[in-house]
């Protein structure tokens, strides 16, 4: 009976412990959709499966290059700072990245970062949203859709990504203003 | 009922009386009342892997319709569902196929949540942590319900995880798997106290066995010439654990750790019996053989060795004296060349032991153990270019035969014996 009391007590920490992680990773994701800054990253969506979460589109973003000074610092697949503005066409940019976290008035993800070949002072910069969950049969869509766009250059996908202290929510992913989920 | 038409008959005929008739019927109704009880639990547990499984396939699909707050309830339904229901199992001290169905429900639902949610926010790929954050929130499931089948899935996920995110990575932190997979063994020595024989007990033997067998290949190496020594001591430790007094009694396809400890030895040995590796320890200065980071390994492997050996082995026999002897050739090999004729000693020895015992137990196993041993080597000497083809042609004339020269004698010899 005692060891029966001892059991039901841990396993009710341990289910606390079980919803308490869920919980947490959504209460970041909701507050950043909820009060996260707007940006558009402009991508090209192709589409794989996932065994666990079902199908996706994986966004493909054209490469963000950002010049360094200090390359000594830096190693391939480090993770830092991307400083986010809008370029005169409304769509995300990365103007620099830092180490060091940013302060509040300034719009940034974490993202990684991958070094040039040549000796050139400059980095990769990979965004890491590159996922977008669908509907596994508009999926199928999605894709007919990606290869409709890149054949055509007046068709423009992107993706709406909200960016809060850090974190980056993928609201929506659009062809030329047309949401690909509805 | 057919066994009870063989009684009755028995009855008629007179040969056995009604207190053995009765005796027979109780004897074999108890029987297949307990393979009933068997087979019951393998169905539940069947079921709650499917009905788990069901649920992820149909949260994958991605419901587009339903708002973001209703998903994220579908998220945490079956978790909820399996919290309660342990709860329920535990409270009410139900069966053990229920405590165990209920355990892998709640397992399986605790990765699904998690990976809806990665769904729901479109968190990118993450593979590493999911299979951490999965393994350790259903670790305390193990204790809490007493399921083996939970302990299963734990120790495949550690295993995946390692295998992730160690193999070919050369990292550092590789003692992180055995920190993780350490995590289930108290498990396993309460657990198998009470009936090392159990059909569940025995898949856990064989899942743990061979998680640590897969997960040797992540050791970080900067010597690899050290490293197989390592995994032959490793594989030397199991299989002299093997001879634990829980171990010792089962057959030999239900004591994991005797199959892939003896198995090891063999692949090992015949690896070490090419001359390539030795070209690897000549390489060595002697002092790394004892104070790199993989020889201090070595080292400890071989004083586990030690102890083991001196706490559960009464006879010392020569796979016993293996590890010592396999740590001084291979001392030796630093400084000398030529140690692989040393290794195809030691497998022709072992080999002919096999034979030899095979034939005094009249034991056709192990008498087919020692010819293939010794068969092996010889094919793997046909590899060995600098061997004339005739001495080479000669050694497989002489190895075909002793098969069956082998094989004829001990079966003739039975069937005298039954005459």
């Amino acid at each position: 009976m005692n060891n029966k009391k001892v059991l039901l007590i841990a396993g009710i920490f341990v289910a606390f412990i079980q919803l308490y992680f869920p919980a947490s990773m959504i209460t970041e994701h909701e507050l950043t959709l909820k009060k996260g800054k707007e940006f558009r990253f402009k991508t090209a969506p192709v589409d794989p499966y996932d065994y666990f979460r079902g199908k996706y589109i994986t966004l493909n973003y054209p490469s963000f290059r950002v010049p360094v000074v200090n390359m000594e610092e830096l190693k391939d697949g480090q993770e830092v700072y991307a400083i986010l503005k809008k370029d005169s066409a409304g769509f995300a940019a990365i103007t620099a990245i830092s180490l060091k976290k940013p302060g509040d008035n300034t719009d940034f993800v974490k993202a990684q970062i991958y070094l040039p070949y040549n000796e050139e002072k400059y980095v990769n910069v990979y965004v890491p949203f590159t996922r977008f969950y669908t509907e596994e049969l508009k999926a199928v869509e999605a894709e007919r859709l990606y290869n409709l766009s890149a054949g055509d250059s007046t068709l423009l996908t992107y993706a709406v990504v909200m960016v809060r202290n850090g974190n980056g929510v993928v609201k929506d992913v659009r062809v030329n203003e047309a949401s690909l989920v509805e | 009922m057919k066994f009870q038409e063989e009684i009755q008959m028995l009855l008629d005929e007179k040969v056995i009386d009604d207190e053995t008739a009765k005796r027979i019927s109780v004897y074999y109704l108890r029987k297949r009342k307990g393979s009933h009880g068997r087979l019951s639990t393998v169905y539940s547990v069947l079921g709650a892997i499917l009905a788990g499984l069901g649920i992820i396939l149909i949260l994958a699909h991605n419901w587009d319709e339903f708002p973001r707050t209703v998903k994220v309830g579908f998220a945490f339904l079956p978790l909820l569902t399996g919290q309660l229901w342990c709860g329920y199992s535990l409270l009410k001290d139900n069966k053990n196929v229920w405590k165990e169905s209920a355990a892998v429900f709640l397992s399986l639902a605790v990765g699904a949540c998690i990976a809806l949610i990665s769904q729901i926010y479109h968190l990118p790929d993450d593979l590493l942590s999911f299979l951490f954050v999965w393994s350790l929130l259903i670790l305390p499931v193990i204790y809490i319900m007493g399921s083996f089948t939970t302990a299963y899935l734990y120790a495949v996920l550690v295993t995946w995880y390692a295998c992730e995110k160690f193999y070919g990575a050369d990292s550092e932190q590789f003692y992180l798997y055995y920190l993780l997979i350490a995590g289930v063994f108290p498990f396993y020595f309460r657990s198998i106290k009470n009936n090392p024989e159990g059909n569940f007990a025995v898949f856990l033997h064989w899942v743990l066995a061979l998680s640590l067998t897969i997960c040797l290949g992540i050791v970080h190496d900067e010597q690899p010439g050290l490293v197989l020594m390592n995994y032959f001591l490793f594989f030397c430790l199991i299989f002299n654990a093997s001879a634990y007094k829980l171990f010792s009694p089962l057959a030999v396809y239900k004591n994991a750790w005797l199959v892939a400890g003896f198995s090891g030895i063999m692949v090992v040995l015949f690896m070490l019996s090419f001359d390539f590796y030795w070209n690897y320890v000549i390489d060595l200065y002697p002092a790394e053989v004892f104070f790199s980071k993989e020889g201090s390994v070595s080292f400890i492997l071989l004083l586990l060795n030690i102890i083991v050996i001196f706490t559960l082995h009464k006879k010392i026999g020569f796979l016993q004296i293996l590890p010592f002897l396999m740590y001084m050739i291979f001392i030796l090999g630093v400084f000398y060349n030529g140690m692989e004729w040393m290794v195809n000693l030691i497998l022709l020895i072992i080999g002919w032991m096999y034979l030899q015992k095979g034939f005094r137990e009249n034991h056709l196993g192990k008498m087919n153990i020692g010819i293939l041993i010794i068969d092996i080597l010889i094919i793997c000497r046909f590899f060995d270019t600098h061997l004339s083809f005739i001495l080479r042609g000669i050694l497989f004339l002489i190895a075909g035969a002793g098969f069956f020269l082998a094989n004829f004698l001990l079966l003739k010899r039975r069937r005298l014996h039954e005459q």
